[in-house]
Parts: C-alpha cells; structure tokens; sequence
C-alpha cells in the first residue's frame, strides 16, 4: 500500500506590503511597539485590488512547479481551499486546472474553510491517495481577507494578511504512514464570532457603502480566544491519545498562526516546550489557511523539522472548525 | 489571588507605573484598556482563575474592581 506523503510545498506572498508605521498613521492612538510586542507581527502582505485568491494560488503552485520538486503533468488532484473565491461559481479550482495547464482527467474542487483549512486539506488527501482515488494531489490554500477588512477596524487591520501555499501529496512506499491520525471538531454555536455577516444569499448587500459594517469582516476577539482555550488543548490531548505518545515524543508542533500572544498562551497552557513551537508570523500576520503550510515550509528549509520528525500540525477557527494531524517529512522508501 | 495583587497585575497588562490603578478607576477613562489588554485578562483569568470570561459579561464592566470580580466570580463557567 502506498502512504501519503507530503513532498514539497511552496508559498507566495502578493507584493504590496502593509507596515505597522502605516496602519499607524490612520490611527494615531495606537501604540506601535505595545501591539507589536504583542501580536509579534511587523507587516502583512496585501492583494492588489484585481488580484485574487485564485491569482495568488496559481503563483504558488506556479512557484511549485518550477522547483523542480513536482511534475505538473502528474497531478491528477486538485484542492483549493480557501473563503475568498474568485467566483461564487464556478470553483476556482477549476479555473486554476486551465490556468496551471494541468490535464482534464483531473477531479478539482474548492472548500471552505479557514485556519482549520489545512488540517482538513491533508486529511482528504490522505483519503484520497490511500483508497486509491487520486496518486498526486495539489493542495492549495489563498485567501485575501485584506479585501474583507474594514479601513477602520483598529482590531483586525493589524492581523491578517493575504498568502497562499501550494503543497505536493503523493503517495509513497512507506514503512509506515506520514500524514496521519486526523482529529476534526466542530462547534457552529460560535460561528456568529467570526463573520462576514453580509454578502451571503441569507443576507445579500443592501449597502455597499463603508458605514455597512455587516459587510466587512467581523471578530469577537475574546470569544474566539475562548474558543481557542478550549478546543486546542484539548485536541492536542486528544491527538497524544490516539497515537500513544506524550507531549515529549513529538519533536515539533505547528499551531496555526492568528498572533504571537495566543500562541504563547496555549504553548504555556499545553506545556510545549519553546524551542519545539513554531511561532512563525512576523513578515506575513495571519493568513488564515495558509499560515500551516508557510510555517512547515520554513520549518523544513531552516532544519527546524529534519526528516523522520513527528510534527503536529493543529488549525483552528471561522465555523468554530478544528483538528489536527501528524505529517513526517523527508521518509525513506520501504 | 486577592484584589491588590490583581490590580498590580493589571496594571503590568496596561504598561501603568505601579500605584496607577485603584479599585474605582473607570476602564472607560483609560487608554491603555483596549482589546489587547482585553485579551491579556482574559488570559490572566484563564491562567490564574482558571475560568472563562465572556465578552458579554465584560461589556457590563465599568472598574477595575468590577474586573476582578468577574474573574472571581463562583458563577463564571469553570474551564
């Protein structure tokens, strides 16, 4: 049987690039080095006004392609996840196999999904190559909330950024599986936190001026802090159990990336230790479901993750929707 | 945790020089209490209280004092 295995991932970043001393000038108040300090972010990349989710996906795996580390001709699966279509139809993903030039006998869909995005984009995967249903599969993750945001909200402004990540899953002779044990969860009671309440056939547009807050981005940064103390430690208890190991067994842990504070916070509440938590978010804040894939590619060009490591990956948030999975990177055939 | 040792701890949150906060200082009338300091006691809660606090609960708070009996309310849901 062959496992899946991750084989290569890349990331693109769009060119225009916020700074903490911009945001700074539209709200004076605002305490740079404080927030900084805090959140750990000191600029986010930004879509340009035409460029889209899609946009920023086919450079990924453009990027991808030219590394020489997969043959775009193989994919026989492609996956986007992402919540800011280029479309409301049709997927983008299907767009992105004419735009890649990969062949049509090719299954391609979109999800929708956010941080938890690629937790969920391994598992199908996984699902995928090991019952026999695809052999190369392209995992793509884009979002462009910038565009979701609005131009005075002091909260969220400072947060997120737009990325995508391209990531290469095929199967291979393996000892032993190397993406593995996906735990999911769950809880919609919270979507309301985490919203863009307007724009959705249930509320269409009425008011597309800016003093229509329901059509921005909204968060309730302190019931998604909740949210997160709950769920995380939790799964990761949870995914400890189900492989049998304890916390000191695992040799690194890749949360997602929403801001350095939360992160120290649930690494002190779980007990990871420092030098075992990626806290990776500086140049690029929270690109939601991509922040995984960008984290675990510098984590394995900085030998920060050596070949044969147990790393768990863990997303969580929109939806309230979490899991988490185990990948090992850089195997050896059987 | 009692309410002098809070206050210290708040004012740690806030960057305030020590003796800054009071029992009856209002949130409303500082500058340093925003949604990152926000977040902070909600994570000094969690950490030291071991209990949740809502952002519906927390709108209803005028003081300091009304902060520390949030999060040492025997009504808060327990983690």
């Amino acid at each position: 049987m062959k496992y899946a295995e991750i084989l290569a991932i890349e990331y693109y970043l769009p060119d225009k690039i916020e700074s903490n001393h911009d945001i700074s000038i539209q709200f004076p108040e605002w305490n740079i080095e404080k927030t900084e300090a805090r959140i750990g972010i000191t600029e986010r990349h930004h879509a340009a006004l035409i460029e889209t989710a899609g946009d920023l996906a086919f450079h990924a795996a453009q990027k991808l392609f030219a590394s020489g580390q997969c043959d775009k001709n193989k994919i026989d699966y492609i996956i986007l996840c992402t919540q800011s279509p280029d479309y409301i139809l049709p997927p983008t993903a299907c767009i992105l196999q004419d735009r890649l030039q990969l062949k049509n006998s090719i299954g391609a869909f979109d999800f929708n999904l956010g941080s938890s995005g690629y937790i969920y984009g391994l598992s199908i995967a996984k699902g995928l190559i090991e019952s026999g249903q695809a052999c190369h599969v392209l995992l793509l993750t884009a979002d462009t909330y910038s565009k979701y945001i609005h131009p005075q909200d002091s909260s969220t402004r400072p947060i997120f950024g737009d990325g995508a990540s391209a990531t290469y899953i095929a199967g291979s002779d393996l000892a032993s599986p190397a993406i593995f044990s996906p735990q999911l969860g769950t809880d919609g009671s919270g979507h309301k936190n985490l919203i863009i309440a307007q724009g959705g056939l249930r509320s269409p547009i009425v008011d597309s001026s800016f003093d229509n807050r329901n059509r921005f981005l909204y968060m309730d940064g302190l019931e998604v802090f909740n949210f997160t103390l709950s769920a995380v430690p939790a799964l990761v208890e949870k995914s400890l159990q189900a492989v049998g190991k304890c916390l000191e067994e695992i040799d690194y842990f890749i949360f997602h990336q929403p801001n350095q504070y939360m992160l120290e916070h649930l690494r002190d509440k779980i007990g990871i230790p420092k030098e075992k938590f990626c806290i990776d978010l500086r140049h690029y804040g929270n690109t939601v479901s991509s922040t995984i894939p960008i984290a675990l590619s510098n984590a394995i060009y900085e030998k920060r993750v050596e070949p044969g490591d147990n790393v768990l990956l863990v997303g969580f948030g929109v939806g309230y929707s979490w899991g988490s999975i185990f990948v090992s990177i850089g195997n050896q055939p059987s | 945790m009692n309410i002098e040792d809070f206050i210290v701890e708040m004012e740690k949150i806030m960057e305030l020089d020590k003796g800054t906060l009071q029992e009856s200082t209002a949130l409303g009338n500082l500058l340093a209490w925003n949604s990152l300091s926000a977040l902070e006691y909600v994570a000094l809660v969690d950490t030291v209280f071991k209990r949740k606090v809502t952002s519906g609960c927390l709108a209803s708070v005028v003081n300091i004092r009304d902060l520390y009996f949030l999060a040492n309310s025997e009504n808060r849901e327990k983690n």
